[in-house]
């Protein structure tokens, strides 16, 4: 019986013009949001590796020169492209894409994408994750806002109920209509456009992007499913087509553009975005730690006369000015660790509250597991952070100790050649396998089965209580 | 008298049953929240700018004072005294005056720079990129965003029924064989209704404008922020009364006036922002950080050609304290060739960004929405445009500072007290708020225009639906 009364509504709702021109119209839109991805991170891809090339060039050609004097001009680390970005290219444009591994520093990763953005930019960008995530639960509430309220306002319902259909029948039967629609085209429409954005990068192409690909899909097609069973709920709630259009169109609104919109004001509130001006004097003065403390200055020159027995620096047989560069960064690094790590504790600080805003809707998790999943969030950004900085200081202190082994009498005249040069490596950092950093998704993913069973629990209790009144009735 | 008896009847079934009162109750907490949360920004702003300024002066007077007594004879400087490459000025984009009502685009742009010879365009704003990128990339929750995304929301929810009951009964005929005109009735129903919510609406920003008062031309910029919304809401008022007009069933008008919302609010503008960005690409930031590399690479390399090259140009420079490291030299010689390298890409920058926004004054035609918020934006002085203004004049202000003292530091000698003196602060020159109200002129009045064909088109629908009736 619910096959039959599915089969109804599919054929009711597959005649719904507006709601056919719309969904046409929103599917245009994934497809050319896709085509503009391509193009944008195929342009990235070649900017980037038109970067490193350049940059190693430079690098490699600076002459003959002193190592630290080398160090302070360094290399840059860059980023690398995520190869589920065209599907959601999450917050890695408001993400810094290159780091100055520069001597004495740790820098913040700088070069924002967003901020070569146009007058639009901020406003809403297009991309199939915000159509999937955003305009897609919209259409579902459309497509099934009169699916029980219709029933009741034509009092079908209750001729329903006569031939003997039961509330479990009448529950499968719509959520089967409205599931087999609504997951029927995102399927025909995600298919496509992961294999698109598969073939369109095939230098990033692994397993683990497989993985990432079928978790997106069950992602989008749970959340899909819990919008599915709201707008069945909610229009079993009322009686006429209009009141539960009403309410679907305020639901819509509320979870999906006002929510998301307030936690981000509300998390800096409570923890505020760090001032730049006083993260570069805090950085300033980690980096400045060894050289502003004059005494741990004697100390350290008093323990290293003693170490190699001598009584002055010149009688060392290492240049002593390399040797406190490197302690001066060894000194430096626990600092920018505490730095860092406190940037890190207050981000996710501010992601907390934004997640407690999971409360009222399911598009804050669902879109934190999405860029997750899609290697464009920040944990992924901060994997890039530290691998570039672990990087910085094995080189920083490869140039320290060629500096302190050979400079001998030259001191800062000192100068090495293209072969130390040629020991600074590029990174080789590639997106992190999911696995190594999934824990960090696994309370979003609670929240999303949550808010699934919640809507489905509610879609059942809200299509029985309206089964009931009319039977009372 | 029938004019008076649909107002009453408005009074009982929107005013009394409910709706007004949760329409206005949300806008409120939407006000409320937007105000609060952009006066909190602009606070941070404000304080975090002005220590900046301050302690930054503060170390120029410190600069000055060390200058002014080497000059005199009162001490024996040692080559680090007082060296210009020292001199830093700051440059601050101060928030305007209205900021508290649109954060647009200035949460993530620079507000600040040094203008310091060490500097390159690259550098000059110094380390600014330390925002959470996951709240960067959620946006603010500001009035703006209620008035251009909400406000037609609210106004869709409270109007799209307006001959719904009537029709749905069949009394629409009865009620028409009074002396009663149909485009009376649902014009008077929908301004009633939406009269509310824009006074609301109205009333909320001018609390605002009041409590978070900051001075200097805000209620000029009020004025037209008032102005711009008052158009963008008659607008879909229009709008709103044509598709009552021409659908007959209430979820009918509803969903064409959410698709038409959905269209106008997300879909072109974001269209429009992915094609305008298409057609007029930016160059490669990474382009243009391995030009700046590159110049300094080649200056380091050829250092001494350089500096021989320069002081050529400058028969009239002696060269001062040999004592000094050739580093400083070095980092203001590097910074000017990378200065010169990157004129081409930030040339090729400025065209993209002008053509992006030639494509958008008439893109935005297409959209009420992407008119209003362009405004609303300017109004507030959270616009792009504002942000690029302050980055180039930066940028001028930079080449400036070079052309006064480079010449002392190739050739290693004090700047001159007088010279020290002459020496430009950097001051932001804003757009004022009648350079708003030209560039506010012709998609206002497009505005108004299409509000008002729109309206006499639902009032020529009303009237064939009238007759049909009779």
């Amino acid at each position: 019986m619910n096959g039959a009364l599915a089969r109804k509504d599919l054929v009711v709702l597959s005649r719904d013009k507006l709601l056919l021109v719309l969904a046409l119209v929103t599917t245009v839109l994934v497809f050319a949001s896709v085509v503009t991805g391509i193009q944008r991170e195929g342009v990235f891809d070649k900017e980037k590796s038109a970067a490193l090339e350049t940059d190693r060039s430079v690098w490699m050609n600076q002459g003959d020169r002193n190592p630290h004097s080398a160090a302070h001009f360094s290399r840059y680390a860059f980023r690398p492209a995520s190869p589920l970005a065209l599907l959601d290219p999450g917050t890695s444009d408001f993400a810094g894409l290159a780091i100055w591994m520069e001597a004495h520093f740790q820098d913040p990763a700088v070069f924002r994408r967003a901020e070569d953005g146009g007058e639009l930019s901020r406003y809403v960008q297009l991309t199939p994750a915000f159509l999937v995530l955003t305009i897609a639960p919209l259409l579902v509430f459309l497509m099934l806002a009169d699916s029980i309220a219709g029933e009741r306002e034509d009092r079908t319902l209750r001729q329903l109920l006569a031939s003997g259909v039961d509330t479990r029948q009448f529950f499968l039967g719509k959520l089967s209509a409205g599931l087999r629609l609504t997951l029927g085209a995102f399927t025909a429409v995600f298919l496509p456009v992961a294999i698109v954005s598969i073939l369109a990068t095939p230098a990033h192409f692994s397993a683990d992007t497989l993985l990432r690909v079928a978790l997106l899909y069950l992602l989008f097609a749970s959340y899909l499913v819990a919008f599915v069973a709201m707008a069945i709920g909610v229009s079993a709630v009322f009686c006429s087509r209009q009141s539960a259009f009403i309410a679907l169109a305020g639901v819509w609104t509320l979870m999906l553009i006002v929510v998301p919109r307030l936690g981000p004001d509300a998390a800096t509130a409570f923890f505020p975005q760090p001032d730049s001006r006083d993260a570069a004097v805090q950085l300033r003065a980690a980096s400045d730690t060894y050289y502003k403390d004059m005494d741990r200055r004697e100390r350290i020159e008093k323990e290293v006369l003693e170490r190699y027995n001598v009584s002055t620096i010149e009688e060392l047989p290492i240049d002593y000015g390399g040797y406190v560069l490197q302690v001066s960064e060894d000194l430096s690094e626990p600092l920018f660790d505490q730095f860092y790590a406190g940037l890190d504790d207050r981000y996710g600080a501010q992601e907390s509250v934004l997640r407690s805003l999971s409360l009222f809707t399911p598009s804050i998790a669902a879109a934190s597991l999405s860029r997750g999943i899609a290697g464009t969030d920040r944990i992924h950004q901060r994997e890039f952070a530290q691998a570039a900085e672990a990087h910085r200081r094995e080189m920083v202190q490869l140039l320290n100790e060629d500096y302190m082994f050979n400079a001998g009498d030259a001191g800062y005249a000192y100068t090495a050649d293209a072969e130390l040069w040629a020991r600074f490596e590029d990174l080789d950092h590639d997106t992190p396998a999911l696995a190594s950093v999934g824990q960090a998704y696994v309370v979003d993913a609670i929240l999303m089965l949550l808010w699934v069973s919640a809507a489905l629990a509610f879609a059942y209790w809200s299509v029985r209580r309206a089964v009931v009144g009319e039977e009372a009735a | 008298m029938i004019s008076r008896a649909i107002l009453q009847h408005e009074y009982l079934t929107f005013v009394r049953r409910g709706p007004a009162l949760a329409v206005g109750a949300l806008l409120i907490v939407a006000f409320a929240y937007a105000g609060w949360s952009g006066d909190r920004w602009r606070d941070t702003q404000v304080q975090n700018l002005g220590e900046f300024e301050a302690q930054a002066n503060e170390s120029l007077e410190a600069f000055r004072t060390q200058l002014a007594d080497i000059e005199s004879g009162n001490v024996e400087p040692s080559p680090y005294d007082a060296n210009p490459m020292s001199i830093l000025i700051p440059a601050v984009l101060p928030p305007a005056s209205l900021a508290d009502f649109a954060v647009g685009h200035a949460d993530l742009h620079p507000a600040s720079a040094e203008l310091s010879t060490w500097r390159n365009l690259s550098s000059v704003f110094g380390r600014y990129q330390f925002d959470n990128p996951t709240t960067l990339a959620s946006g603010s929750f500001d009035v703006a965003m209620v008035v251009v995304v909400l406000m037609p929301l609210l106004m869709i929810a409270v109007s799209f029924d307006v001959l719904a009951s009537e029709r749905s009964r069949g009394s629409l005929a009865m009620l028409l064989a009074a002396p009663l005109e149909l485009r009376d009735l649902v014009w008077t129903r929908l301004i009633y209704r939406n009269g509310f919510v824009c006074l609301a609406a109205a009333l909320a920003m001018l609390i605002l404008a009041i409590v978070n008062d900051s001075g200097g031309d805000r209620f000029a910029r009020l004025g037209i922020w008032i102005g711009v919304s008052a158009l963008y809401l008659v607008f879909w008022l229009t709008l709103i009364a044509y598709c009552v007009a021409r659908f007959r069933a209430a979820t009918a008008t509803a969903g064409a006036l959410v698709g038409i919302w959905l269209l106008f609010t997300l879909a072109l503008p974001a269209s429009i922002a992915t094609l305008t960005e298409a057609l007029y690409p930016t160059p490669s930031r990474l382009a243009f950080l391995s030009e700046i590399r590159t110049a300094q690479g080649d200056t380091n390399r050829n250092l001494r050609e350089v500096t021989d090259s320069f002081l050529t140009d400058h028969p009239e420079l002696t060269v001062g304290d040999e004592g000094l490291p050739s580093f400083y030299r070095a980092a203001f010689l590097s910074n000017q060739a990378a200065l010169e390298n990157t004129r081409p890409i930030v040339e090729a920058y400025e065209s993209a960004r002008a053509g992006r926004d030639r494509t958008l004054r008439w893109a935005q035609y297409l959209s009420p929405s992407i008119i209003a918020q362009r405004l609303l934006h300017m109004s507030a002085g959270a616009d792009l445009g504002r942000q690029h203004r302050f980055q180039a004049q930066v940028q001028e202000s930079l080449i400036q500072l070079g052309d006064a003292i480079g010449p002392s530091v190739v050739s290693r000698n004090r700047l001159p007290l007088a010279k020290f003196d002459d020496l430009e602060r950097f001051t932001f020159d804003d757009v004022s708020a009648r350079g708003i109200v030209r560039s506010a002129l012709a998609p206002g009045l497009f505005l108004f225009a299409a509000a008002i064909l729109i309206g006499l088109a639902a009032n020529r629908r009303l009237q064939a639906d009238a007759d049909g009736h009779v």
